[in-house]
């Protein structure tokens, strides 16, 4: 009885961390978004900039810049899925589940990969 | 131009989650047509509206297991590589060629919303056992009763999904009215499951494409986040008054405005713009 009890509850854990992962990465997105526009209703003389690399990013943020409160929070928002690809990834590895561990792992490969084709 | 994109994110998420089809189908004309926003930066835009879309439906999966999750994540193989090639191929295509095929890609969305049915039956196999690795089985409330269900012809099913992500990458929009026909007549899969599952890969397929706009510098903060905010505030609110106001009469009516859009859309891919 044990034997098939325990991965349910399992998969219930997982499907409720998959769940958090996205709910709290949405939320602090949303957050930074909507400070970057708040701030932007203050002082909207701030130049607007594209496609910035995190670290000028970070350094905007640090200089109170609306557009990089706003860029954070849009990378914020694209890293959310892929961390819960990567979540549900080490919950099968943990479940010792190995053919979606995989699958897992591949869907993280073509993220990277679309990573390496944004950069190139 | 801040405060019209930011209205036009909060209707296009209101309206696509009371009548159930995915933000981008009414985003895009909306921005493109009424807004007048270029068609590349309102996809770009509507890529990151759409991540924000799906990671908001997690909201409401509590408990209910409708999210297939294995199944789910199984077709994002096929949707994530198609739309690292959609994310490519859109910067070589023009605007007219991006509007003419965002008005073809509407139709699937219109022909499904035209011939909903009230209230659809699930479709599902009863199966007492769980047998393969992707099925699966959730509890209907409406019906009482667990409703059992056996994958069923996945190379299909990925296929079709290797599509339905290479047009989300192409053109910024989930693709769930390809992918959930896909499943329901296709694999076996209910409606109800479907249309969770579909909701749940659509995130995971538009990060394959968002960061390739981010980084061309298709994504406009000015426009992006504004729509994401306003599609967030939309379709919660959607989601939370949709149930009680879904009639056929509605979905009706907003299945003309949607046609009426496309025809738009299609005008401006031979240059000819009614605004």
């Amino acid at each position: 009885m044990q034997s098939t009890q325990a991965p349910a509850q399992h998969a219930h854990l997982l499907n409720r961390l998959i769940q958090w992962t996205l709910v709290s990465g949405l939320t602090l997105s949303m957050l930074l978004m909507t400070t970057g526009v708040v701030l932007y209703a203050m002082k909207p003389a701030d130049g607007v900039a594209t496609a910035l690399p995190p670290r000028a990013i970070l350094e905007g943020i640090g200089a109170g810049s609306p557009i990089a409160f706003m860029l954070l929070g849009i990378l914020v928002l694209m890293v959310t899925p892929a961390l819960r690809v990567a979540v549900a990834a080490v919950g099968y590895v943990l479940e010792r589940d190995w053919l979606f561990a995989l699958v897992s792992a591949g869907v993280m490969v073509v993220l990277l990969i679309s990573l390496a084709v944004g950069a190139a | 131009m801040f405060t019209a994109i930011l209205v036009s994110g909060l209707v296009a998420g209101l309206i696509g989650a009371m009548i159930g089809v995915g933000g981008g189908v009414i985003l895009i004309p909306l921005l493109t047509q009424v807004v007048g926003v270029p068609i590349r930066a309102a996809i770009g835009a509507s890529i990151v509206a759409v991540i924000a879309t799906s990671s908001a439906s997690a909201i409401n999966y509590v408990g209910n297991e409708l999210t297939n999750i294995r199944l789910g994540m199984t077709l994002e193989l096929a949707t994530t590589i198609g739309a690292v090639m959609g994310g490519i191929t859109a910067a070589y295509l023009g605007k007219e060629a991006l509007s003419g095929l965002f008005a073809l890609a509407m139709l699937p969305t219109i022909i499904s919303l035209w011939r909903k049915k009230e209230e659809d039956p699930p479709s599902g196999l009863a199966v007492t056992e769980a047998v393969g690795r992707l099925d699966s089985k959730y509890y209907d409330p409406k019906l009482q009763q667990e409703i059992g269900y056996r994958v069923r012809r996945l190379p299909l099913g990925m296929g079709i999904s290797f599509l339905a992500g290479n047009i989300s990458g192409l053109l910024g929009i989930g693709g769930g009215a390809i992918k959930v026909p896909a499943m329901t007549l296709g694999m076996g899969v209910p409606m109800k499951a479907a249309a969770a599952t579909s909701n749940f890969m659509i995130g995971v397929t538009a990060v394959a494409s968002a960061y390739i706009y981010y980084s061309r510098g298709d994504v406009d903060p000015l426009v992006a986040v504004p729509t994401a905010v306003g599609v967030t505030i939309g379709a919660l609110l959607g989601s939370r008054i949709g149930p009680r106001l879904r009639t056929h009469q509605l979905i009706r009516f907003f299945t003309i405005v949607l046609a009426v859009m496309c025809v738009q859309m299609a005008l401006s891919a031979v240059g000819i713009s009614i605004r």
